[in-house]
């Protein structure tokens, strides 16, 4: 039988396995419009593959689901912020995607938000203010030193004044 | 893993997962992500690479899903199995370029098995298709023979992962 003979060759194994070129696809594809029961016998195969990898499974490091899933909520993020949704909006489906983001902020309006910048600001402003108390002080005990210089200076020069 | 132990109801699931529900996503990555992640692992066969490759490969499949069915695949695994090679062939692979000329073959599962089970020839053609993703006239090329010759090398080799498979 011409069925038979065809998934004999192998012809489901190479398209599992990804192995199957665009024309042998294409065949593939108008086989199971002709032989419905091929889709059973492809499923079985996929189902094969399945129990062998689930089987042989490497455990990923723990960290990588978080990783991924912040991955995930970042570029859907993304996706919603930039219009990019535009690319599947024909489909269907994508009605299904249709959440609603709700923005989680603090009560009563005590926040506020502002650009980045304005850590780099607040950091400069602070340490200048700091170089202008430090040179403040040492300014302040400059004075003072010379005012005392000053004041031990002046009694001997009046010295020799005071007597006359 | 326990391959039984846990029955998913692929059609649900993937009505869950086109709906973008957290929780189908959770399930999807808990069962198939170590069975994914060894895919990997065989073309790629560096932990880090194969880390970033497996994210890729989720993003991939939470974003697409909707067109799993479009696309008339009969399991989920195998399109997702497709998919995954698919990446990892067009992530990984290119780095590691010096190792096409060598056949290195290394850990125990199932495909590797198969390959050496294979005459060398064989072993040769099916690891160049498979774990390097090179296409047949590419093989051709390099082993020096018909492309037809390769054709008919890979339809035997797929007769006998057939048979492998079975058993």
């Amino acid at each position: 039988m011409e069925l038979d003979h065809y998934i004999q060759s192998g012809i489901i194994e190479s398209y599992v396995l990804g192995l199957a070129t665009n024309v042998e696809v294409e065949e593939l594809q108008y086989m199971r419009k002709l032989y419905p029961e091929l889709n059973s016998e492809i499923a079985a195969v996929e189902r094969r593959m399945e129990r062998t990898a689930l089987a042989e499974a490497v455990l990923p490091p723990e960290e990588l689901k978080e990783r991924i899933f912040q991955r995930i909520n970042w570029r859907e993020d993304d996706y919603y912020d930039t219009g990019d949704y535009r690319r599947s909006s024909n489909t269907r489906e994508k009605a299904s995607y249709n959440t609603t983001y709700i923005n989680i902020q603090p009560k009563d309006n005590q926040y506020i938000t502002v650009h980045k910048w304005w850590k780099l600001f607040f950091i400069a402003v602070f340490i200048i203010s700091k170089v202008c108390l430090a040179s403040a002080i040492y300014f302040y005990l400059k004075y003072e030193m010379q005012e005392k210089k000053l004041e031990q200076l002046t009694p001997r020069t009046e010295v020799p004044t005071n007597p006359r | 893993m326990g391959q039984a132990a846990v029955h998913i109801d692929e059609h649900l699931l993937i009505e869950r997962l086109i709906a973008g529900d957290p929780g189908a996503r959770e399930l999807l990555y808990d069962y198939y992500g170590p069975a994914l992640y060894s895919l990997i692992l065989q073309v790629v066969p560096d932990n880090k690479k194969a880390e970033d490759i497996l994210t890729t490969v989720f993003v991939r499949i939470y974003s697409d899903i909707y067109t799993y069915r479009q696309s008339g695949n009969a399991t989920l695994f195998g399109w997702m199995m497709r998919l995954t090679r698919e990446i990892a062939l067009s992530e990984g692979s290119h780095t590691s370029e010096e190792t096409t000329k060598a056949v290195i073959l290394q850990g125990n599962n199932s495909l590797l098995r198969f390959t050496n089970t294979l005459p060398q020839d064989k072993q040769k053609v099916f690891y160049l298709c498979y774990f390097k993703g090179l296409p047949k006239e590419a093989v051709a090329r390099m082993t020096g023979v018909e492309p037809e010759t390769i054709a008919g090398l890979m339809k035997e080799i797929m007769m006998a992962f057939r048979n492998f498979l079975r058993n």
